[in-house]
C-alpha cells in the first residue's frame, strides 16, 4: 500500500511539471506577443512619423511659395509631427536609443526657426518688389536706386554662393539709401529700407535652416529603424507562434498523460474485477466440492440407516431427514449452477447424444412423482427427428427435467406432455422445440413477467406452498440461451401453462441408421382411456406400420374383442370400468381373440406386488421401448417373459469372491461405500490416499479398484498412473470415484488408464453395472 | 477517485491559466479608453486665399458637451473652490476676462494674459508659448499650476464624487465614472463645441459680396498689401505659426519683458518667439499681446505694422483696419450659452 502511495504521488508529479511547464511557456508566450505587439506598434509609429516627416518638409520647402497663402496645413502636420515624435520619445526611453529623437528635434527646431524666417521674409521680399510700382517716388534718380535695390535684393535672392552674396550685400549698401528728405516724410520708403535691410539680414539664415530641412538624415534613419524592426517583427512573431505551440502542446501532453493515467486505472480496475471474479469462481469450485461432500454423506448414511431396522416413527424421521436433505441439494445445485453460469464458467458440451435416451432419463427422475399425484405423463416424439444429435445432453435434460418436475408440482389433475418436434431444418442443424404442456393452475400476465428473472417465483407463497428456490426456470432460461436458444412461455390461469424451449441441434454427427421397423399391418387393439395419450399411443402405432382400434374402457375392449381377431392388445392398467387384476381376467377370457397381450402402466405400487406374466411397458410411452417390447414379445411367441424396466429385485448373482479396493479419504464416504460393498457380500479393503492405495495394489490381488479423485499426499491420478505402471486395465480395473464429470475430465481420465467412472454416493445398481461391465468373473 | 483526479487537474490548469491572464493584464498599457464618444466634426470648407473660414460643427457629442459645460463652470476645478475655468475664460464676453492678466486662487496674479477659449480648438498649439500641443493638454497647466488654480486631480475627483448630479452625468457617459481621462475628455469636448463661424469676414469669403462694407473692403486689402496676412492667416487668422515680436523694427520695452518660448527651448533664436494669436473675435479680447499691457487695439496695430512689417501706419489706415477687425467677430451657434 505504501509502495503505491509514493508511485501516485510521483506520478502527480509530472503533472505538476507539465502545469508549471505550460505556465512557463504560457509566459514565455505572452512576453513575445507583448514584443510583437510594441515592435508593431514603434513600427506603424515610425512609419507615420516617416511619412509625416516628408509632408512636413514639403510644406516647410513650399512655405515661400507665392501661391501658399497660408500655413494651416503646416500647421496641422507640424502638429501631427510633435506628436509623433512624443510617441517615439516615450518609446526611446524604453530601449535606450536616443539618437532617433535628437535627430527629430534638431529638424523640429530648424522647422519652426525657417518657418519665422519664411513668413517675414515673404513678405519683405514682396514688399520690396512692390516698390517697383510705386507711384510716390518723383525723383527719377530715387527710382533708379530702387530699381537697382530691387534687381540686387532678386539677384539676392536666387544666389546661393556666400562671396556671390556678399558682393551684392556691398553693393546695395554702396547705394546708400538714405536720401535726405525722403526718409521722414516718404513712410514706404522707410518700409523698404527696413525690409531691405531685414531682407539682407536674414535671408542667409532661412536659408542656412532651410538646409538641413532638405537634407535631413530622419527618413533614411527611419526607414533603417523600420527595417529593423521589421526584421524583429517577423523574429517575434516567430517566436510567439512558437511558445503558443509549446504552450499547446504542454497542455495536449497534459490531457494525454490524464488520458494514459485513466487508461491505466482502468486497466487495475479490470485486473481488480478479473482477479475478484477469479476467487470467486474458484471458491464456487472448490465450495462446490466441499458442499457436495457432506451432502453426500447425508444422503449416505439416511440410506444406511433406512436398511437397519427401525420403527415406524424412527422411520418416518429418517424418510423426512432425507428428503429434507434432497431438497437441500437440489437447492445447492441450483445455486452453484446459476453462478457457474453467471460467471460464465459453465461449459456447454458437443457430444452425440440419443433424444429417447434423454427422455428415458427424464421419465425415470419424474414418472412417479407424477403417478402418485395421479397425473398422466406423456410423451409425444416427432418422427422426423434424427435419432442422434450433437449436443449437451445433461443440461437438456437437466432443463427437461426442470420443467416437468414444475408442470407436475403446480398440476392437481390432468397430464403433463412432453413433446419434442422439428421446426425447420437448415445444413448441418435441427431446430428443435421441447415443450412441457400441462393442465395445472397456469400463470397470470403479472407472474410471467417475473418468471425467468432470479429468485422471483410466481407467487411468494409458492415457496411455502410449493418449496424450491426459484433459481430453475432462470437456469433453464440461461442454459438454453447458452446453447444457442431460447424459452417461452403460454399460459392461461386456471387452465394450464405451455413452457417451449427451442434449441438448434446440430446433425454433424455420426447417424446410425433410424430403426425402421415395420411391422405388416398387423391389428392392434388399443386400450387406453386418457385421450390424449390414446392419440399419442394410436399415432406411434400406426408409424411403425399398425393397424389401430382405438377404445377407451373395458367394456369397449371386451366388445371389439369378441368381434374380431388382433394380433396385439395394448392394454392401459387403470381403467375407468376395470383395472388391475380384474381387467386383466376379463381381457383373458377372450383368450383366442387376441395373440399378445402387453400391459401399460406408469409406475404402480399395485402391480410390483402380483408378478404378472405379461410384459409391461411404463407410461409414458418411449417409441424405442414400445418397439423392442414387441419385438420381443413377438419373437418369443410363447415365452412370455416379463419385461423388467430397471426394477430393483434380489441380486441371484453373488459377488462374494470379488475383492475390491476403495480408496477415499473422506471417513462418511467411505461407511456409505462400504455399506453398499458389504451388502454385496464383496470383500473390501481400504487405503485413504494414493499412497497406501499403491502399496496395497502392489501387495495383493484385487479384482477392482475405486479410486476417488481428491485426496491428500496423492491424489487418485497420480495413483492410478503409479498402478498403471504395473497393471494394465484388463488385468486391473479402475473406477474413478467422482460427482459431476465433463466430458473432458472424463476423457482425463480414461487417458491415464481408469476404466470408468461412478458418482459419489454409488447405489447398489451402479455399481452391479459397472462390475458386470470391467470384471470378468463376475458373470 | 477519477473525479477527484480530473477536478483536480482542471483546477491546475484553469489556475495557470488565471496566472498568466493577470500576467496578461498587467502588460497591458494602461490606457483607459473613455468609450462611447462621437468625436467632434467640423464641416471644412477652402476656399483660395490667405484667409479661411471657420467650419461649421457637423456633429458633436452632447452629453460629453453638457458635461464638460458644467465642468467649465465648475469652481470645484479649483482647490479652494473659487476659481473655475469660466473665471478667466468668459465665454459670453469674447472667452477672456477683460483683464491684462489674470487672477487665480487667493488673489494670485498670473504673468500671461489670458487668451480667448472662442475657436482655440483651431490654434494649432495652446498657450503664448504653444507649449500645450492640444485642448487636453492644456486642461492640466491651470489645474496644476499654484497661483490658477492650485489643485491636482484626485482632489477634483474626489469633489466632483460628492455631487450626486456630476456622478449620475459621468456615469452616464463613461462606465469607468469619474476619472481624470473623462474631465479632460468632457472639458474638451465642451471647447471645441465654442467656434464662432459665419462672420462677416467669413461670409465675404465664401462669396458674400455685401458682408463687408467698403471701408471693411479698403481694410481687408490693406492687411493683404501690408503684409499682415503673412503671419495672421489660415483659419484661424493667426494661430499656426510662431514668430518673434519685433522682428523687423523694435517694439515698446514693456513688450520684451516676456522671453517668450525662449523659456521652454532655451534657444537663442527663439527669444520673444511666441505663437501668433487668432485675430477673431479681436475687439472683444483687449487688452492684448502676451501681458495684456496693450489695452487699446488701435495702439496693438501700430506697433504690429511698425514691429513686425517696418510700417508706419497712418490714421486712416489705423481706422481701416480697425473696420476690418469688426468683420472678425463671429457668434457662438444658438443653445451654446
Amino acid at each position: 500500500m505504501k509502495g503505491l502511495k509514493l508511485t501516485t504521488k510521483l506520478s502527480y508529479l509530472i503533472e505538476a511539471i507539465i502545469l508549471v511547464s505550460v505556465l512557463l511557456a504560457g509566459s514565455q508566450f505572452i512576453n513575445h506577443y507583448f514584443n510583437y505587439q510594441n515592435n508593431k506598434s514603434e513600427f506603424d509609429v515610425k512609419s507615420d512619423l516617416h511619412d509625416t516627416t516628408v509632408e512636413l518638409s514639403i510644406e516647410v520647402l513650399s512655405a515661400m511659395n507665392a501661391s501658399i497663402y497660408h500655413y494651416d496645413k503646416y500647421a496641422a502636420k507640424q502638429l501631427e509631427f510633435e506628436r509623433l515624435y512624443q510617441e517615439i520619445t516615450l518609446m526611446e526611453a524604453s530601449n535606450n536609443r536616443k539618437k532617433l529623437s535628437q535627430s527629430l528635434n534638431d529638424f523640429l527646431g530648424h522647422v519652426t526657426g525657417y518657418m519665422q524666417y519664411a513668413t517675414m521674409l515673404k513678405t519683405s521680399f514682396r514688399f520690396v518688389s512692390s516698390m517697383a510700382f510705386n507711384k510716390d517716388v518723383l525723383n527719377i534718380n530715387h527710382k533708379n536706386k530702387i530699381m537697382n535695390v530691387i534687381s540686387l535684393v532678386a539677384a539676392f535672392r536666387n544666389n546661393s554662393d556666400l562671396a556671390v552674396s556678399n558682393d551684392i550685400k556691398e553693393n546695395i549698401k554702396k547705394l546708400n539709401l538714405t536720401f535726405n528728405g525722403i526718409e521722414t516724410q516718404n513712410s514706404r520708403w522707410n518700409m523698404f529700407r527696413l525690409h531691405v535691410k531685414f531682407i539682407l539680414a536674414e535671408h542667409l539664415n532661412a536659408i542656412s535652416l532651410l538646409q538641413p530641412i532638405q537634407n535631413t538624415d530622419i527618413s533614411r534613419e527611419i526607414s533603417q529603424d523600420l527595417l529593423n524592426l521589421n526584421e524583429r517583427i517577423e523574429v517575434d512573431f516567430i517566436y510567439m507562434a512558437l511558445w503558443a505551440l509549446i504552450t499547446f502542446l504542454f497542455v495536449s501532453f497534459l490531457f494525454f498523460i490524464a488520458l494514459v493515467r485513466q487508461g491505466r486505472n482502468l486497466q487495475i480496475s479490470n485486473n481488480n474485477a478479473k482477479m475478484a471474479a477469479e476467487s470467486k469462481s474458484q471458491f464456487l469450485a472448490n465450495m462446490s466440492h466441499e458442499i457436495r461432500t457432506p451432502m453426500n454423506g447425508i444422503f449416505g448414511i439416511s440410506d444406511i440407516l433406512l436398511k437397519t431396522s427401525l420403527d415406524f416413527q424412527q422411520r418416518s424421521y429418517v424418510e423426512k431427514l432425507k428428503f429434507s436433505a434432497k431438497s437441500l441439494t437440489i437447492i445447492i445445485n441450483d445455486i452453484l449452477d446459476f453462478s457457474k453460469i453467471e460467471s460464465k464458467k459453465l461449459h456447454v458440451e458437443s457430444i452425440p447424444f440419443e433424444i429417447h435416451k434423454l427422455l428415458d432419463n427424464v421419465k425415470t427422475m419424474v414418472g412417479r412423482s407424477a403417478n402418485e399425484k395421479g397425473l398422466e405423463l406423456i410423451f409425444d416424439v416427432d418422427d422426423r427427428l434424427s435419432n442422434h444429435y450433437q449436443g449437451d445432453p445433461v443440461r437438456i435434460g437437466q432443463i427437461l427435467l426442470n420443467l416437468s418436475s414444475n408442470a407436475i408440482k403446480f398440476t392437481e389433475q390432468g397430464h403433463v406432455l412432453l413433446k419434442v418436434f422439428l421446426t425447420r431444418q437448415t445444413q448441418g442443424c435441427d431446430h428443435l422445440v421441447f415443450s412441457v404442456r400441462d393442465t395445472g393452475i397456469g400463470i397470470t400476465p403479472e407472474q410471467r413477467q417475473k418468471l425467468f428473472t432470479r429468485f422471483s417465483q410466481a407467487e411468494s407463497s409458492t415457496t411455502r406452498k410449493y418449496g424450491g428456490t426459484g433459481l430453475g426456470l432462470t437456469i433453464c432460461k440461461m442454459l438454453s440461451e447458452l446453447m444457442g436458444g431460447h424459452i417461452e412461455v403460454e399460459s392461461e390461469s386456471g387452465k394450464g401453462s405451455c413452457f417451449s424451449v427451442h434449441l438448434p441441434m446440430s446433425t454433424d454427427v455420426e447417424q446410425i441408421a433410424k430403426d425402421n421397423t415395420r411391422f405388416f399391418g398387423q391389428r392392434v387393439l388399443l386400450v387406453e382411456d386418457n385421450p390424449i395419450t390414446l392419440e399419442i399411443t394410436s399415432k406411434v402405432l400406426s408409424s411403425i406400420g399398425f393397424k389401430v382400434v382405438e377404445v377407451a374402457n373395458g367394456s369397449s375392449a371386451l366388445r371389439e374383442l369378441t368381434d374380431r381377431h388382433f394380433d396385439l392388445v395394448l392394454l392401459d392398467w387403470k381403467l375407468p370400468d376395470l383395472f388391475g387384476l380384474e381387467l386383466v381376467e376379463a381381457i383373458e377370457k377372450f383368450k383366442e381373440h387376441f395373440d399378445h397381450l402387453i400391459v401399460f402402466t406408469g409406475y404402480d405400487a399395485d402391480y410390483i406386488s402380483t408378478g404378472l406374466s405379461y410384459p409391461v411397458i411404463n407410461k409414458p410411452l418411449i417409441k424405442q421401448d414400445l418397439i423392442l417390447t414387441i419385438t420381443s414379445c413377438l419373437n418369443e411367441k410363447d415365452n412370455i417373459k416379463p419385461y423388467q424396466h430397471e426394477e430393483p429385485i434380489e441380486e441371484l448373482i453373488s459377488y462374494a469372491h470379488l475383492r475390491v479396493l476403495l480408496v477415499e479419504d473422506n471417513e462418511i464416504n467411505t461407511m456409505v461405500a462400504l455399506d453398499v460393498l458389504t451388502e454385496m457380500n464383496i470383500q473390501v479393503e481400504c487405503a485413504i490416499t494414493g499412497l497406501q492405495a499403491v502399496e496395497k495394489a502392489k501387495l495383493s490381488e484385487f479384482d477392482l479398484i475405486l479410486m476417488d479423485i481428491q485426496m491428500p499426499e496423492m491424489d487418485g491420478m497420480e495413483a492410478t498412473k503409479i498402478i498403471r505402471q504395473f497393471k494394465d486395465a484388463k488385468q486391473l480395473p479402475i473406477v474413478a470415484l467422482t460427482a459431476n464429470v465433463l466430458h473432458d475430465e472424463v476423457q482425463l481420465y480414461m487417458e491415464i488408464g481408469m476404466n470408468h467412472h461412478l458418482g459419489k454416493p454409488f447405489e447398489r445398481q451402479e455399481l452391479e453395472k459397472v462390475i458386470k461391465k470391467l470384471v470378468p468373473r463376475a458373470h | 477517485m477519477t473525479y477527484r483526479y480530473l477536478l483536480s487537474v482542471m483546477v491546475g490548469l484553469i489556475s495557470v491559466a488565471g496566472l498568466l491572464l493577470g500576467y496578461y493584464l498587467s502588460m497591458l498599457p494602461g490606457t483607459s479608453q473613455v468609450m462611447v464618444r462621437t468625436p467632434t466634426e467640423y464641416e471644412y470648407v477652402s476656399i483660395a486665399g490667405p484667409i479661411q473660414p471657420i467650419p461649421k460643427l457637423k456633429s458633436i457629442d452632447p452629453l460629453w458637451r453638457n458635461l464638460g459645460r458644467a465642468l467649465f463652470n465648475s469652481p470645484l476645478l479649483s482647490t479652494d473652490n473659487t476659481v473655475a475655468c469660466a473665471s478667466c475664460h468668459v465665454v459670453s464676453q469674447g472667452g477672456d476676462d477683460g483683464f491684462p492678466v489674470s487672477a487665480g486662487i487667493n488673489g494670485s496674479i498670473g504673468s500671461r494674459n489670458s487668451p480667448t477659449v472662442l475657436n482655440s480648438a483651431f490654434n494649432f498649439r495652446q498657450f503664448w508659448d504653444g507649449r500645450s500641443a492640444d485642448l487636453a493638454e492644456q486642461v492640466l497647466g491651470p489645474i496644476h499650476n499654484p497661483i490658477e488654480m492650485g489643485s491636482n486631480f484626485s482632489q477634483i475627483i474626489l469633489k466632483l464624487k460628492q455631487s450626486p448630479e456630476f456622478v449620475q452625468a459621468f456615469r452616464q457617459v463613461s462606465p469607468a465614472g469619474i476619472t481624470q481621462a473623462a474631465i479632460i475628455k468632457a472639458l474638451v469636448t465642451f471647447e471645441e463645441s465654442l467656434i464662432t463661424p459665419n462672420a462677416p469676414i467669413d461670409r465675404f469669403l465664401m462669396g458674400d459680396k455685401f458682408a463687408l462694407s467698403a471701408q471693411q473692403k479698403i481694410g481687408y486689402r490693406k492687411f493683404v498689401d501690408f503684409g499682415c496676412v503673412s503671419c495672421h492667416q489660415g483659419r484661424n487668422i493667426g494661430g499656426n505659426l510662431y514668430q518673434r515680436l519685433g522682428r523687423i523694427a523694435g517694439v515698446p520695452e514693456k513688450l520684451l519683458k516676456d522671453k517668450g518660448r525662449f523659456k521652454i527651448t532655451k534657444n537663442p533664436n527663439d527669444q520673444y518667439v511666441f505663437k501668433v494669436p487668432s485675430l477673431r473675435n479681436i475687439n472683444r479680447t483687449a487688452p492684448y499681446f502676451h501681458n495684456g499691457s496693450v489695452a487699446t487695439l488701435s495702439e496693438a496695430v501700430t506697433i504690429m505694422a511698425k514691429g513686425q512689417l517696418g510700417i508706419d501706419l497712418t490714421k486712416s489706415d489705423i481706422e481701416d483696419l480697425l473696420a476690418l477687425f469688426e468683420a472678425f467677430n463671429g457668434h457662438l451657434p444658438k443653445g451654446q450659452l
